[in-house]
């Protein structure tokens, strides 16, 4: 059994391959492996986007993060799935039809609930619905993520548009 | 260059992005064209991803909504975003590199109503590295 599907599903977020300020989804409530997640985060007022305050006082989150926190969410359901081939890093690459139905505020608690519609080795779809106390305020068709490997990917050292490695054959293509 | 600070009207939500240095808009026929500097670091960037480093794609959907207000009236002053209607990603985006985008608004989509849908498409020394389709609508 791989190392994401036989990790506890409140601690899965952690193998995400995203720094502490662009986690976005803080545990992972109910997993079906290669079927559906159910995932929660905690709009906190300290975070980054909220640093230059509200004119009327009310912080209202990003749409995008908001979707990338969806994103996530559909990353670990997918890396949960057998068919998930370890060592690439997911990365969002489409999304269709993304609503925003409702304001998000700091302070709420946003749970995604997600579906996997198709799942391969390297890339994989699913759609998704974010509740907050019980009431949706955003859904989206489909994100399709795709893996990348690390050498395909700028190293934190390169300069802008140096990856890590000399591009592959199929790369330079 | 100037800065998202300095522009409006506004969209009504927090801002994700560290201030970006970018060209004055370029207006020709129905399309805005700016250049944007992707900064080399940022709150959200920065752990995005540690090991590698790559702008965030939603965050091209953002910039997306922010030059859509190049193209909307004056008033109403505060916009909502309310779909993201399509965003592709092509290709990563790094730190420190420019873009050039290029803004339409969408005049035959949607009914007649007071929102606007907005279409960037986002290119790196000539070639698209992504596209994005929002649609904004006056905040109540």
């Amino acid at each position: 059994m791989s190392a994401v599907r036989s990790t506890a599903p409140a601690v899965l977020p952690q193998l995400l391959p995203h720094g502490a300020g662009m986690l976005l989804v803080d545990r992972v409530e109910s997993l079906t492996p290669g079927r559906c997640l159910v995932a929660a985060h905690t709009v906190r007022a300290d975070e980054p986007c909220f640093a230059a305050g509200a004119d009327d006082g009310r912080l209202r989150y990003p749409p995008t993060l908001l979707l990338e926190s969806m994103g996530q969410a559909a990353a670990l359901l997918w890396m949960a799935s057998t068919a998930y081939q370890h060592e690439q890093v997911p990365m969002l690459a489409t999304v269709r039809g993304f609503r925003l139905l409702g304001p998000v505020f700091a302070g709420d608690v946003v749970r995604h609930r997600v579906r996997l519609e198709h799942c391969g080795q390297q890339s994989a779809m699913a759609s998704a619905t974010t509740e907050v106390d019980g009431v949706r305020v955003a859904e989206v068709e489909s994100l399709l993520a795709v893996g990348r490997r690390p050498a395909e990917l700028p190293a934190a050292s390169a300069a802008p548009g140096e990856v890590a490695s000399p591009p592959t054959k199929e790369k330079r293509a | 260059m100037t800065t998202t600070a300095a522009r409006s009207p506004r969209l009504g939500h927090a801002s994700p992005l560290t201030e970006m240095p970018m060209s004055d808009p370029s207006y020709a026929n129905d399309a805005v064209v700016r250049l944007v500097e992707i900064p080399a670091g940022g709150a959200y960037q920065d752990s995005h991803f540690p090991e590698h480093p790559i702008f965030p794609g939603v965050f091209l959907a953002e910039l997306c909504c922010r030059l859509a207000l190049d193209l909307v009236d004056h008033a109403p002053a505060v916009w909502a975003v309310t779909q993201i209607r399509a965003l592709r990603l092509v290709a990563p985006v790094h730190p420190g590199e420019t873009l050039e985008v290029r803004t339409v608004r969408d005049a035959q989509a949607g009914p007649a109503r007071n929102s606007v849908d907005v279409w960037s498409t986002f290119s790196r020394d000539g070639t698209v590295v992504g596209t994005a389709y929002v649609t904004l609508e006056p905040q109540p």
